[in-house]
């Protein structure tokens, strides 16, 4: 009952949001832009700009420009991206990009979760010892190394170094080693993102019941993987360590002990929920963040997500790409948002009643 | 309500905090925490108010110093209506109506020295600055018992009784008329609590002040206050002149005081139990708000509310039956009965 | 001091320090303090006397840079099957060992309801969690499940089916003599039925709802009674109650007193009460300890102390206190503050306060004597009537 409330509550607070977001990139485009601009590239025909002008309204006032706006939208039409090639309509664009960026974002995730929270914990319980001060600096290094200069630096070592070396090295980019696919599948294209099943080379190459290609993909999402995970693992470590310092204060970590508890249970059991909460926030936001691609690993590893996608759209003033992607980045930052709000609810019951 | 000898009156008093809640955060409810208090504070007087958490005697405080609005009623001082005074007339009121809050570390702030925590009244106010401002804070910390070195510390270097003598000099520096303290020992031990208390009561006399003493404490209030108010969810329900504690009128009164742990083995033993947990001020008992965990309640407490009388001597009861009640061993015995009752 | 027979807890001459960066702070330097079986004994004394340290002492709950630096705790347990006492000096034991002493032998109440409970687990998970981890639920998993099974035998269908259940309940029935381990699912079931009891008995209004109600649902004087079970929930020998009622009001404070009366008589746990407060001592102790500055000063029994005071640092406690029952201009006030701990007064720590000090309470440290049967002081100039 209460639960639902806080739900529908947190629901209902995201659709302002995302009207504010919709009012703000049509201002932009279309008031202080041109929005012309989306719907003709260099291969117009010049005499048929004004019915490109009638057929969407551009000589209408702004105000019905704006519902016009809105209804296209909603009707599924963001326009035509011209700078992937073949001139796409936007949402199939990103339906094409978005898995790459979603798969990749996943990896981080997981390698910043997984080695990020129990790091923190272990810091934390271990404050001032060599495993602390290992940890600090670990940590430290992830939020202030340039994300360009060590993805370069993995690759010189890892795929470089180590194939000069002559030992087993990782691919130094790209979703898959395309030659391998096309041998395997004997289809001739190798990976079809246009024709896959899912979008996620994970996923599919298992689909194809080929471990091989698994194999493939999983090697090369490695090196951006943890490339474009450890800057999130770093914060994440350094959240969880600070909340856990926290929350070890508390007074019901007192009282665990005083039950007799042993350390590890009062630690995992008691403290490290009550810690979760404000790491949950950073994590939800960074996966946000990660979610809605990221240039420089995506433009070093050669990968084909959306945030190279956006990139080249703005290098080439691609109007409707920026635009659906502003939008989108818009949607995933809200549901993250609202994510995060409902986890607390599950992870402290006096939040649902707040 | 001319009478000169007043020098604050509040008159049906009232302050509701909304509640809300659900999908759309609709005011689903009014906190009763101050609801049509009545009273007069005379010069010179301490005013004792007490009661248990939630009672809304802290509320109380605040909405007549107006750091808080009130929702109804009017507040007179010295003869001048200041219920919905603003601005430099509000400032102006501010001068002359200060507070003493529990925690002193949290009301001084720690980058700034005491000279100029106690002298920022008088900069403000453009009382006094510079040398003179020194002379003037020098003489006020002198008056709390500090001296001269003390001057250019920071508030982290005393300890909490010295805190809260630096916060009273900072009140008096204004030379206020009407100080409320709220809780102000209660963060203190014994030892300087009775050194606080004592001090207060020096100050007082010496600057002609008149003090509303709010405290969860009764001994404390007892000790410090001329006239004694008991509030219970949001009502005064007794005041008196008298020592509270050999004639108490009012059932919950009565509760209160036996409830006080005695530092005495010998009167040891004879708290009242009370049945239950104080109700919600959100949807506060009808008639009499006691009456849910009162033994003498009858059927009229439940429906009619009774109003502040006064039995003689200006000792004011809100219930039906003051002074008709017997609170002897057998009342404590029922109300033995009736919490153990209730638990099982 | 007295026979070691019937007593619980003796500390002799417990030493702690906390080393911290402005220096090394004497937080107990010294304390004596017996406990006697079956005895409710209070311990009081102004912020930093060390009473709430002594207790985090008795359960090892010393956290670094505090550290035990000498002395002992002797804890007499008795088992509740045999009868016999046995000595412990909980100062020596492991980690390891102290575990199954804490919260199953020796259980404590602290002071805040809020901040104390763990805010996102329910009541009734809390205090099954500390019977699960001392408690060998066999007997009572078995017993629930033969309570399941003649619930389903009610409704059950079949005459066969009825057999069948008969048979198994006989089967759990024979197994209650030697319980086996419990199986986790009704040893969990065990736990939360123990913890519904606890709350029963704490007189909580509908102890099944509470249970399974987070902390912040309930009251400050609700949440106490809850502490209060998850410490009984193993039957302590001894119940440290560590400021326990002062963040209550003083109604609720009432309630909470009388309740921890009532189960004095219940439980047979020896009740150590550490308070500021001697209003609670007179209420609920039989005796009593005042500690200054990290010593004992005077112990003796509750009236004795109360009527006979003999330490000027007990006389100025007692007489520092507004008291209800009598009207007084002015207090009675104790000049000075607490010391400091890093660099505590030499010879007896309560001199610069003391109005009856001499040379010797400078140079000399004051032992615990015994100046009337019982009473015990530690002071070179005693008062009161000897």
């Amino acid at each position: 009952m209460k639960l639902r409330d806080f739900i529908l509550r947190r629901v209902l607070l995201a659709i302002p949001v995302i009207f504010g977001v919709l009012t703000i990139t049509w201002f932009l485009s279309y008031v202080v832009g041109d929005p012309l601009a989306m719907f003709i590239t260099e291969r117009t025909n010049p005499a048929a700009i004004p019915g490109i002008i009638q057929d969407h309204g551009f000589n209408e006032p702004l105000v019905i420009q704006y519902f016009l706006y809105l209804r296209t939208l909603l009707a599924g039409d963001w326009g035509v991206s011209y700078s992937t090639g073949g001139d796409l309509p936007v949402l199939t664009v990103i339906a094409r990009k978005f898995p790459a960026t979603i798969e990749l974002a996943i990896v981080a995730m997981v390698f910043a979760v997984i080695l990020g929270v129990p790091l923190g914990i272990l810091s934390a319980t271990r404050k001032d010892k060599p495993i602390d001060h290992f940890t600090r600096v670990f940590s430290l290094a992830g939020v202030s190394m340039p994300i360009f200069w060590f993805a370069l630096l993995l690759k010189y070592v890892l795929f470089y170094q180590f194939s000069v070396w002559g030992l087993p090295y990782l691919p130094s980019g790209d979703r898959v080693d395309n030659e391998l696919w096309k041998t395997v599948l004997h289809n001739g294209v190798g990976y079809d993102f246009t024709s896959s099943i899912t979008g996620f080379v994970l996923v599919d190459s298992l689909l194809y019941g080929q471990p091989i290609l698994f194999g493939d993909a999983v090697l090369h999402l490695i090196m951006p993987g943890f490339c474009l995970g450890y800057l999130t693992l770093a914060i994440i470590t350094r959240m969880m360590r600070s909340s856990m310092l926290e929350v070890m204060k508390e007074d019901y970590i007192t009282l665990a002990r005083s039950k007799g508890l042993t350390e590890r249970i009062v630690i995992y059991r008691h403290a490290l929920r009550n810690a979760l909460i404000p790491t949950v926030t950073v994590i939800g936001l960074a996966f946000g963040g990660l979610m809605s691609g990221a240039v420089l690993t995506e433009t070093i590893f050669n990968w084909p997500g959306l945030g190279r996608w956006a990139t080249q759209a703005i290098l080439v003033s691609d109007m409707a790409a920026i635009n659906g992607f502003v939008l989108l980045v818009a949607f995933i930052f809200v549901s993250a948002n609202l994510i995060v709000d409902l986890t607390y609810g599950a992870l402290d019951p006096r939040i649902r009643y707040g | 309500m001319s009478d000169s000898r007043v020098l604050l009156s509040i008159e049906n008093l009232k302050k509701y905090f909304p509640l809300t809640g659900g999908v759309f955060r609709k005011v689903i409810g009014m906190v009763h925490a101050v609801d049509d208090v009545t009273l007069d504070i005379y010069r010179g007087e301490t005013i004792g108010v007490v009661g248990e958490s939630g009672c809304g005697k802290t509320t109380l405080g605040r909405t007549i110093l107006r750091l808080l609005d009130a929702t109804a009623g009017k507040i007179t001082f010295m003869g001048r209506d200041i219920t919905h005074v603003k601005g430099s007339d509000l400032r102006a009121i501010r001068r002359e109506m200060q507070i003493v809050f529990q925690d002193p570390m949290a009301s001084l702030d720690p980058r700034v020295t005491i000279k100029n925590s106690v002298g920022e009244p008088l900069l403000i106010n453009g009382v006094a600055r510079g040398p003179r401002m020194r002379a003037m804070v020098l003489d006020l910390l002198q008056k709390v018992g500090l001296t001269e070195d003390h001057l250019n510390r920071f508030p982290h270097e005393f300890s909490g009784g010295q805190r809260q003598r630096i916060c009273i000099a900072r009140t008096l520096a204004l030379n206020p008329k009407f100080v409320v303290m709220d809780e102000p020992t209660s963060s203190t031990d014994v030892s300087v609590q009775a050194q606080t208390l004592n001090l207060m009561k020096d100050l007082q006399d010496e600057f002609g002040l008149t003090y509303m003493f709010i405290s969860h404490n009764l001994s404390v209030v007892k000790h410090m206050s001329d006239r004694l108010a008991v509030m219970y969810l949001g009502k005064i329900v007794e005041l008196t002149p008298e020592d509270i504690f050999r004639k108490p009128l009012h059932p919950y009164t009565f509760a209160l005081v036996s409830a006080v742990p005695v530092p005495d083995p010998r009167f040891s033993g004879r708290a009242v139990i009370l049945s239950g947990e104080v109700p919600s001020p959100i949807n506060p008992p009808t008639g009499c708000r006691f009456h849910p965990r009162c033994i003498f309640a009858q059927e009229i407490c439940s429906s009619e509310e009774p109003l502040l009388r006064d039995m003689g001597d200006g000792h004011l009861v809100a219930c039906h039956f003051a002074g008709e009640l017997d609170f002897g061993r057998s009342a404590q015995m029922e109300y033995a009965r009736a919490a153990e009752a209730e638990a099982s | 001091m007295s026979q070691s027979q019937d007593l619980v807890l003796s500390i002799k001459g417990l030493t702690t320090n906390f080393y911290t960066y402005e220096g090394v702070v004497k937080a107990l330097d010294g304390i004596e303090l017996s406990l006697k079986r079956g005895d409710t004994m209070g311990v009081v004394g102004e912020t930093g006397c060390g009473k709430s340290v002594t207790a985090k002492c008795v359960l090892r709950l010393i956290e670094p840079p505090g550290r035990i630096d000498g002395g002992q705790i002797l804890f007499y347990d008795r088992d509740p099957k045999t009868g016999e006492t046995q000595e412990t000096d909980i100062v020596q034991l492991t980690p390891l060992e102290m575990l199954s002493i804490r919260g199953n032998r020796i259980a404590i109440v602290f002071q805040d309801p809020a901040t104390y409970p763990n805010p996102v687990f329910r009541i009734g998970a809390q205090i099954a969690e500390v019977v699960t981890l001392h408690q060998d639920l066999g007997r009572e998993a078995l017993e629930v499940r033969i309570k399941e099974l003649e619930e389903s035998l009610k409704n059950s269908p079949s005459p066969e089916h009825q057999a069948k259940i008969r048979e198994q309940i006989e089967h759990y029935v024979s197994m209650l003599e030697n319980p086996p381990k419990p199986d986790r699912k009704y040893a969990r079931k065990a736990a939360w039925a123990k913890a519904v009891d606890m709350l029963r008995l704490v007189r909580m209004p509908s102890p099944d709802q509470i249970a399974n109600q987070y902390p912040h649902e309930l009251s400050g004087g609700m949440r106490q009674r809850a502490l209060i079970a998850m410490a009984l929930a193993c039957n302590p020998s001894i119940l440290i109650c560590d400021e326990a009622t002062t963040a209550l009001d003083v109604t609720v404070q009432a309630q909470v007193l009388n309740l921890l009366n009532i189960l004095k008589k219940e439980i047979g746990a020896s009740i150590l009460i550490i308070t500021h407060d001697l209003g609670v001592v007179a209420e609920t102790c039989n005796s009593v300890t005042v500690m200054y500055a990290g010593t004992t000063v005077e112990s003796a029994g509750t009236k004795q102390l109360f009527e006979n005071p003999v330490h000027p640092y007990t006389i100025g406690l007692l007489t520092a206190i507004p008291k209800l029952h009598e009207n007084k201009e002015r207090l009675d006030q104790i000049p000075g503050t607490v010391p400091n701990l890093i660099n505590p007064p030499t010879g007896c720590r309560f001199h610069p306060r003391c109005a009856f000090a001499t040379d010797i309470c400078v140079s000399d440290r004051p032992s615990l004597e015994e100046v009337l049967p019982g009473h015990y002081v530690a002071c070179h100039h005693p008062q009161g009537n000897l």
